[in-house]
């Protein structure tokens, strides 16, 4: 037996001192109630008189002493909160806090906490283990962990602006159980959890404990805010994507959104619903792609205001300076005029086209056209000596557009192999066999060389188009880049050094490697919008520990039991 | 303690009425007395005849009955039937006892309106009625007088018994003695009391010995006598003598208790019994009337 507020030590020493200040008390001379009477006679003939006035008597009355120590014993065990070990065969609980944004509504967050410190004072210390699953999992309480610690650890946390990551949980608790060794987990609070996950954790028991499902009142949330090329074609320009959800199925208005771009405010009337219908959505149109904040607010309070704000960087897209050799220009100037994003210019331009040996563009990026001699390989791509090759390879063909290319019948019409080769050079270089710009080649009239001409200055430029969609437990993604900028944190230090996709878990500023501007998350969950209440009730309830089994309950059942019979005992003259 | 009940409350008409029902039935009374309705041991000048005696010097010429004379040569003086009254002693206890009200009503109130309702059922059938209250000692308020408008001099007598004074203890047997010592025409003793002498009731049954009077004990009780309710530790003060036993009251005490005081309660009917005496229990708590009822059954109490 486990005691919940106490010590066994103290327990026995508490009972203890109470014997001892009892017996003390018993030995103490009683005040004696005055009571006047018409004789004594009988009184006298009764009983001897008692002592004269002494400060300590004989140890008059052994039973009314059991008594009333037995009595105080069993208050004295109840305020220890004694706590029987579980009965179900020895298993393990992890209990889980959920602190995702869904549990901010209302008092869900507050009636979870309760119960669980409730089911944690009902449980073992060695049995159980209490984990926050929030915009992170972090352990509360590690088995054998007095629960005082618990308070303690629970002081400064709050829900988060995160989807509920309690399935992932599951799925990593699933991994790391003990084959043989059940696991029982409590989920405190209404992060969802489908079927699906519950299969992939066969040897874990899930249920969730009951929490009052009071109305927490109506809710409003921004669940989606994302960046696009423009649809006038503008290429150093952005549209932009909101969607406003509620959990009356209703649309929002625009004027119930008030919108920034770095602090310069957009009236509601450049918003323009999706296909005319607010509840797809509003579009905001043609916004320069600068790489500015933009910032979307709810006018109107709610019951969750975690989702009331959503932020997003938008790509700075700039023109790209290309500069042009005169040798090159019948052959490519058409070409590099389509292109909306590049501009033919020699002054500050970031990348060069020109041909093997012309003195243009110095040490710029640059794609040069070479003579296919020897055994020159048709593309022969040169990066910097401290970067991967085939790391570069691998992501040079797909940014390129290499495999768009018909090779074959260019190595058909060359009567040589047609390859890319990746090296190493001071200086980023696509070279490019310059008979390809040959009529022989017909290489300049297919569909794939405007493609290659563009992709190859973008890749030179290092063009990155930005993070159309940044929100909390997804994956960051990048339409174009590949190999991606790196997650960073204040000292610099990668936070995917593996190169994985990085997952921000909760809304807020994430740092990237070669930009000053810090991305915005955003919460953008509908799950934590729109399925406030009653999110998910698939799940048990777990087998609780009520007044009924609560030992305390019984203790102080049978104090009060004992004072009735002390009472009744009083009342007869049984005892004094 | 305190005054406990008034002159309006003792001579209460409705009380009074009720006792006009009830008579003392006497056989005979001792002679020496007034005129009354009780018939004398003594033989007189009645009008009833009852014997012949020898003539003896001194007696009355008048009462010689010479018809007898002629026969039979000797003179014979006639006899006749005489009724004299019954001396009635009324001894009320009015120690400190009979004022305490820790526990109910004083046993004062009960003891004075008994008195007065002996007494009263006396005096309505000539009968003379003495009161002798004690305490201490034993007080001689009035000599037996007879006659109605005794009544109302015995209630304020009774009345003024009935202010609160200084506590005093109860000394029956100190009482008896100096009633015996008056050499009191042989009559009807009444002892109203609670008969808790610091002697013991053995003192009591001593000091009847010489007392010739027939007698009527009269005992106030109460039930908390009987079934005290006391519990715990307590401190009892007798409320005379002021003395203090401190006690813790158990089951077995309260069974010795119990026991001392129905031996008490035996003791004393046997003292009754011996003297041929009535032993009236009046629960200080119920009704007078009806309890004094059963002194009179049949309309009379016969001595």
């Amino acid at each position: 037996m486990n005691f919940a507020n106490l010590s066994a030590g103290w327990v026995v020493a508490g009972i203890a001192g109470l014997a001892a200040l009892l017996y003390a008390l018993q030995r103490l001379r009683v005040r004696h109630r005055q009571v006047t009477v018409v004789t004594t006679l009988f009184w006298r003939v009764a009983a001897e008189e008692a002592p004269a006035r002494r400060f300590v008597e004989r140890f008059r009355h052994p039973w009314a002493y059991a008594l009333i120590l037995l009595i105080v014993s069993l208050l004295w065990l109840a305020f220890a909160g004694p706590q029987l070990a579980q009965t179900d065969g020895g298993s393990f609980h992890v209990l889980v806090l959920d602190g995702s944004a869904g549990m901010a509504a209302g008092s869900r967050y507050q009636d979870a906490v309760a119960a669980l410190k409730n089911q944690v004072r009902h449980l073992a210390a060695d049995q159980r283990q209490v984990v926050w699953s929030g915009g992170g999992v972090r352990t509360l309480l590690n088995p054998g962990e007095h629960e005082l610690l618990l308070e303690k650890r629970l002081a400064g946390l709050a829900p988060e602006a995160a989807p509920a990551g309690v399935e992932n949980l599951l799925r990593q608790l699933g991994a790391s159980s003990r084959p043989g060794r059940a696991t029982d987990v409590v989920i405190f609070g209404d992060a969802p959890v489908r079927p699906e996950s519950l299969a992939l954790s066969p040897n874990l028991s899930v249920a969730r404990a009951p929490i009052s499902t009071r109305q927490t009142g109506r809710n409003t949330g921004i669940t989606a805010l994302g960046v696009a090329e423009a649809e006038s074609g503008a290429w150093d320009r952005v549209d932009v994507f909101v969607r406003v959800e509620n959990d009356q199925k209703g649309a929002a208005a625009p004027d119930a959104l008030r919108i920034d771009l770095d602090g310069r405010d957009i009236p509601a009337t450049e918003l323009r619903a999706v296909r005319g219908d607010a509840a797809k959505g509003f579009l905001l149109q043609d916004l320069p792609a600068a790489g500015g904040l933009l910032t979307v607010r709810l006018t109107a309070e709610d019951s969750l205001p975690l989702d009331n704000v959503a932020r997003i960087r938008l790509p700075d897209k700039p023109k790209l300076k290309v500069q042009l050799s005169p040798s090159l220009d019948r052959v490519l100037r058409l070409v590099l005029a389509a292109d909306p994003a590049i501009q033919i210019t020699e002054a500050g331009a970031k990348v060069v086209i020109r041909k093997q040996g012309e003195n243009v563009g110095a040490s710029l990026p640059a794609l040069e056209f070479v003579m296919s001699q020897g055994s020159r390989p048709a593309f022969l791509i040169t990066h910097p000596a401290k970067l991967d090759s085939t790391a570069v390879f691998n992501q040079a063909v797909k940014a390129i557009g290499l495999k768009e290319i018909d090779a074959m019948s260019l190595a058909q019409t060359a009567r040589r192999p047609v390859e890319v080769t990746v090296g190493t050079g001071p200086q980023w270089r696509i070279e490019v066999w310059q008979e390809l710009l040959s009529e022989e080649f017909n290489f300049t009239r297919s569909r794939a060389f405007p493609l290659f001409i563009a992709n190859s200055v973008r890749w030179l430029a290092d063009t990155r188009s930005g993070y159309p969609f940044v929100a909390a437990g997804r994956p960051l993604a990048s339409e174009t880049l590949e190999m991606g900028d790196r997650v960073v944190d204040g000292q610099g230090r990668m936070l995917d050094p593996l190169g994985v996709p990085f997952v921000p878990e909760r809304a807020g500023e994430i740092k990237m490697e070669n930009s000053a501007r810090p991305l915005a998350v955003s919460l953008l969950d509908p799950a934590s919008t729109v399925g406030l209440v009653g999110a998910a009730s698939n799940l048990p309830q777990p087998g609780s520990v009520g007044l009924a089994t609560n030992p305390v309950t019984w203790l102080l059942v049978l104090a009060l039991g004992l004072l009735g019979v002390e009472w009744y005992l009083y009342q007869t003259s049984r005892v004094p | 303690m305190a005054a406990t009940v008034t002159f309006d409350e003792l001579f209460d008409p409705d009380f009074l009425t009720a006792l006009s029902r009830w008579s003392l039935n006497a056989k005979r009374v001792a002679g020496g007395g007034r005129h009354g309705e009780r018939l004398s041991r003594d033989l007189g000048s009645g009008i009833e005849f009852k014997d012949y005696r020898p003539y003896s010097a001194g007696d009355d010429l008048r009462a010689i009955d010479w018809n007898l004379y002629r026969r039979l040569g000797k003179v014979f003086v006639r006899l006749f039937e005489v009724e004299e009254d019954l001396p009635i002693y009324l001894m009320p206890d009015i120690s400190g006892s009979m004022f305490l009200t820790d526990s109910g009503p004083p046993s004062v109130i009960a003891a004075l309106r008994s008195t007065l309702a002996l007494a009263t059922v006396g005096l309505n059938h000539h009968d003379a009625a003495g009161l002798f209250p004690f305490s201490d000692r034993l007080q001689v308020i009035s000599k037996p007088k007879s006659g109605h408008t005794q009544i109302m001099t015995f209630a304020k007598h009774l009345a003024r018994l009935a202010e609160p004074g200084p506590r005093i203890e109860t000394r029956l047997v100190t009482s008896l003695e100096r009633l015996a010592s008056l050499n009191l025409r042989r009559g009807l003793l009444v002892l109203v009391s609670d008969f808790f002498d610091p002697g013991g009731i053995e003192a009591i049954r001593e000091a009847l010995r010489p007392i010739r009077h027939r007698m009527l004990f009269v005992q106030l009780v109460r039930r908390s006598d009987a079934e005290p309710t006391l519990q715990g530790d307590v401190r009892l003060t007798d409320c005379e003598s002021g003395d203090a036993a401190d006690l813790t009251i158990t089951p077995k005490i309260l069974a010795r208790y119990r026991a001392a005081y129905a031996k008490f309660n035996e003791d004393l009917a046997d003292i009754a019994r011996r003297r041929q005496a009535h032993l009236l229990k009046i629960d200080i708590e119920g009704d007078l009337i009806e309890q004094l009822s059963r002194l009179f059954e049949d309309g009379g109490y016969r001595i």
